[in-house]
């Protein structure tokens, strides 16, 4: 008896990745780095868990396609192929003339940070239940910015996607995670969209689901980065200092850290984990690094700064007795000394999927500043919590910004 | 739930079939494991061997792996229709002994269908719904069909759910089989195939595997496998269907979920329905045998103790009916007082728990009547009981009672409703409205589900670091408030306390400080009232407070850090309708803490032990 025992994986990594920016204007959404690692790399490195035959990757900028193709092709068997229309419905078109006829695969969003197992959970629930298709679910309270599933007697009986929460009877987010029959594009063909395809597949056939209880993190909005660095720094089984790492000895490290090849960390420089130190990065003396910083690879932290829970993109320069706060920043920026991130978004500014935290019996949303790519920050400036600064943006020396979410209500 | 296993082997391909399908067996004994059985085909003729008992108890008695044959089926039952006996185990035969059928399901319509078929002459051996089929097959090949027609005219008249595996002595290599509703899959090997119930039970032999949908009937031989769904009579390409599974064989039983508990949480709907769907004529015996009573005794043990305090309540106040619940092993303390004219309910889920039948059995001797509530039928505490009341929730795997627990108390409520009507204090057609109100239950509890289950997943991310926690509640909401504060407890070991919101001032909010969390379980009753000032005074010494009420009540959510809102409902039904909100939230905190909810530290399934 003939036998597939292999299966094929897509996965979309296209998309201009809008919610994101201004942190996407120069780098393409799968590539922004999350503790020291390309998004993109997060979904391929939990695809070799399963049994593939081949892994097609959807991709729309050149960028991806190179840099997948050098990182991954002695690991995974790759196709990269280049989306021709927009939207996932697009991606997946591009994606049906690499499949089989009539063969089951694998899909997954280019955009999710998880642990690995949960591809392989979801694959197995996929074999030992027999159904058409699985899909992974992940409970998320933010209905508003997901796709949500309706679950009864072991089955998906309907998606929706982005439902108003009022409205919303279900908090079951669908997680990026599939295994799908080849029917899906007979729906898609008829100019279905992919969440219409989902609820055509759940009536006429069987769609059950994996529900993944740990964590979960779809980057759409920038403190999604936040979110992801949190949880991967918060499950670091212990410390690693790279033997081609530089740490002072006079330098105090506490706590879980990583710290990477070529990094240096000068004198009297208090680390106190889980923290991530890139690749090539120094942190100045006297500085201070505190928990949930992920500081890319090439990235200078200045003299007497401190840096805690944010995400600093690659060859960005922090000037010295600056205060970065909740923040991302933007690959290539240079961020002026003594600028300061207020942290504290003023009540009534209301963006979707950034969690309030009680502080001292108020009910606070925190977030610092969003700063773009190649921006160049003046001295002494003030960002306010919320603040978004453009890519490309020069400010003068004591500029100040302030709180602009607007775009992303 | 049961668990088939079907072999059909050539001769000396596997050395010792019926030992491949013992052992098969033992890796489906969670699903059930009252009686099993297996029977072969040998020299044209079937031979079965079965019996009341776990595996190994059966096993030690008959030696199954001393059966010769090369076509074997076999079965694990977890009892449904017919109580766990010699008798009803299976495999069954038919009138002339050239049958032998295995099945997992229940047949909805088996009342009927053997009523027609003793008409004809038909002898049945015992009360199961599944000796009905073996005579239907028995009975088209009577009237001339082949065995594999007759196989499928059988299945045509049956209604239920089902996964069944067949075997004739007309046709000593085939296994016939179908499946509706229950899972059933075929593992291929090379001069051998393979049924089974689950994944697991063959995977020592072979990772290739087809699993069967919803109304495929068809048979295997060593060397072949034929499939064609009963409706559409499409033959089934089987070598599209084939797939190959590389994985740890635990995974496959709870599939779908991480944990039994959060499958077993998710699962509750369904074991409500089917409770409801399964009380019958008892209920009424029940409610007379309490109602005759002089005095209403509780006896449980752990989450059915929460089930007591319930079944106490309801007592209380549907009828109007004085009882007392006491946790089990202090029994001791009631050696003077129960007599004769006292009745006992004792709640236990696995039906064996020791305590219990400690308490069970002081009452007894003293001459009182006992009634029990439990899950597994004809376990020790219900074969010592007059009278036992079933719920149908299905095996439980996961140690921490959760949809046990919810089935206990809509058996309870169901009683006391009973019991009100008979006594009067209910009318007629105000115990039919309630009884309705019931029916929408597992609806309403779906519903509480999907809605709250990732507040439960963000509440968790505060509670893990925190080192305690108050659960408040008022009336009904108390043993809610216990049930919550032990689940949390016992799987994610966080030191949480229960108390009657009113007694908090009476010592426990000495505790209460900065952040300290306090969870309150607010119910439309008469409470509702005194229970926003407990939320007061616990927020002026800045606790962390969490709520969970129902929809409408936006002046309290206001005052609270955190709400789990539920439909509307009446009162009464609370208990389980919030409690699963409960064990959801005790299950994220424990898988957020990095701890297994299936397998706390210290505890086990079932306490046999004093």
């Amino acid at each position: 008896m003939s036998l597939r025992s292999r299966i094929k994986a897509v996965v979309l990594a296209g998309g201009k990745g809008e919610r994101l920016q201004p942190l996407t204007t120069h780098t393409p959404k799968p590539l922004i780095r999350i503790v020291g690692k390309a998004l993109v790399d997060y979904v391929l490195e939990g695809l070799t868990t399963l049994p593939l035959e081949e892994v097609i990757v959807i991709v729309s900028d050149r960028k991806v396609g190179n840099y997948i193709v050098e990182k991954w092709s002695s690991k995974l068997l790759l196709t990269v192929a280049y989306q021709r229309k927009p939207g996932i419905e697009g991606a997946m078109l591009t994606a049906r003339e690499y499949l089989g006829k009539g063969e089951s695969f694998v899909l997954a969003y280019g955009d999710i940070v998880v642990d690995k197992e949960a591809y392989l959970r979801t694959y197995e629930t996929y074999l030992s239940k027999g159904s058409n298709g699985v899909i992974m679910l992940s409970p998320k309270i933010d209905v508003e910015s997901y796709g949500i599933a309706y679950v009864s007697e072991e089955r998906i009986s309907k998606v929706e996607e982005k439902p108003i929460p009022q409205r919303a009877k279900s908090t079951l987010a669908v997680a990026g995670i599939f295994i799908l029959p080849y029917d899906i594009f007979e729906y898609l063909e008829t100019d279905m969209s992919f969440t219409e395809s989902l609820n055509t597949l759940a009536s006429t056939k069987t769609l059950t689901y994996y529900m993944w209880s740990k964590w979960w993190v779809d980057i759409g909005y920038p403190w999604d980065i936040l979110e992801a660095n949190k949880n991967i720094l918060s499950e670091l089984k212990g410390s690693y200092i790279s033997d081609k790492a530089h740490v002072s000895s006079k330098a105090i490290v506490e706590g879980k850290v990583y710290i990477d090849d070529g990094a240096e960390v000068d004198h009297n420089t208090i680390i106190k984990g889980p923290v991530y130190i890139g690749k090539n990065s120094f942190v100045g003396a006297g500085a201070f690094v505190r928990k949930f910083a992920s500081i890319e690879e090439e990235v200078i932290v200045g003299a007497y700064s401190e840096v805690k829970n944010s995400s600093i993109q690659p060859n960005v320069t922090i000037s010295s007795f600056s205060f970065i706060g909740d923040s991302i920043v933007g690959s290539n920026t240079t961020i002026g000394p003594r600028t300061i991130t207020l942290n504290i978004i003023p009540s009534g500014v209301k963006v979707s999927r950034l969690h309030p935290l009680k502080v001292k019996d108020k009910v606070v949303s925190k977030l610092g500043a969003i700063i773009g790519c190649n921006c160049y920050i003046g001295a002494s400036s003030v960002l306010y919590a919320g603040s978004v600064v453009e890519s490309n943006t020069r400010l003068k020396p004591f500029s100040i910004v302030e709180t602009n979410l607007s775009k992303y209500a | 739930m049961c668990g088939i296993v079907g072999l059909a082997c050539l001769p000396g391909r596997i050395v010792n079939p019926a030992r491949a399908v013992r052992k098969s067996l033992e890796k489906l004994e969670y699903r059930g494991y009252d009686s099993v059985g297996i029977a072969v085909i040998f020299n044209g003729k079937i031979i079965i061997k079965k019996g009341r008992g776990k595996i190994h108890e059966v096993h030690s008695k008959f030696n199954f792996d001393g059966t010769p044959g090369n076509t074997v089926i076999g079965h694990t039952r977890w009892a449904t229709h017919g109580a766990p006996s010699d008798a009803n185990a299976h495999p069954h035969s038919d009138c002339l002994g050239t049958i032998a059928i295995v099945h997992n399901g229940i047949i909805k319509n088996f009342d009927e269908l053997k009523k027609a078929l003793i008409k004809k002459g038909h002898v049945f051996h015992s009360d199961t719904d599944t000796e009905v089929v073996s005579h239907l097959v028995e009975d088209f090949i009577r009237k001339g069909l082949k065995p594999y027609e007759a196989f499928k005219e059988a299945i045509k008249k049956v209604k239920g759910s089902y996964a069944i595996a067949l075997i004739t002595a007309y046709e000593p290599d085939k296994i016939f089989f179908a499946k509706k509703d229950s899972p059933l899959i075929i593992g291929l090997g090379d001069g051998f195939n393979f049924l089974a119930s689950d994944i697991p039970a063959f995977l020592e032999y072979t990772r290739r595997i087809i699993v069967l949908r919803d109304n495929e009937i068809g048979y295997i031989t060593p060397t072949n496998v034929v499939i064609e769904n009963i409706v559409t009579e499409e033959k089934v390409n089987v070598q599209s269907r084939v797939r190959i599974v590389n994985w740890t064989p635990e995974m496959a039983a709870k599939a779908g979920y991480p944990h039994f508990m959060l499958k077993e949480i998710h699962e509750q709907p369904r074991a409500l329905n089917e409770t409801l769907l399964g009380l019958g004529p008892e209920i009424n015996r029940a409610a007379e045998l309490i109602l005759k009573a002089d005095r209403v005794f509780i006896a449980a043990a752990g989450t059915s103790y929460h089930a007591g305090l319930v079944f106490e309540y309801y007592l209380a106040k549907l009828p109007g009916i004085m009882s007392h619940a006491f946790i089990s092993s202090e029994y001791s303390k009631y050696s003077k007082i129960a007599d004769s004219n006292d009745l006992l309910v004792a709640i236990s889920q696995s039906g064996e728990t020791i305590d219990t039948l400690m308490a069970l059995r002081l009452f007894k001797e003293n001459g009182a009547k006992v009634i029990s509530i439990s899950n597994v039928i004809d376990s020790a505490i219900p074969r010592e009981s007059d009278l036992t009341v079933y719920t149908r929730a299905g095996p439980e795997i996961g140690v921490a009672a959760t949809k046990t627990f919810t089935t206990q108390v809509l058996v309870e409520l169901v009683l006391a409703l009973k019991i009100a009507e008979l006594e009067g204090t209910l009318l007629p057609s105000e115990y039919n409205e309630k009884l309705s109100t019931l029916t929408k239950i597992p609806k309403v509890v779906e519903e509480v589900i999907l809605k709250n289950e990732a507040l439960a997943l963000q509440l968790a991310n505060t509670l893990s670091y925190k080192n305690n926690i108050y659960y408040l509640g008022r009336g009904l909401g108390v043993p809610i408030a216990k049930e919550g504060a032990l689940k949390l407890k016992e799987i994610a070991y966080i030191h949480a306390e229960a108390y009657p919101a009113g007694e908090s001032k009476h010592g426990p909010i000495a505790l209460v400080e900065k952040d300290f969390p306090v969870l309150f379980v607010v119910l439309d009753d008469e409470n509702k009232e005194s229970i926003v000032g407990n939320i007061m005074e616990m927020k002026a010494r800045n606790a962390y407070t969490i709520g969970l009420l129902t929809y409408g009540n936006d002046e309290i959510a206001e005052k609270l850090d955190f709400t789990f809102t539920l439909p509307r409902q009446e009162y009464f039904i609370s208990p389980i309708t919030y409690t699963p909100i409960l064990q959801l939230i005790a299950y994220y905190t424990a898988v957020k803490r990095g701890y297994d909810p299936d397998k706390p530290r210290n505890l086990a399934k079932t306490v046999t032990v004093e």
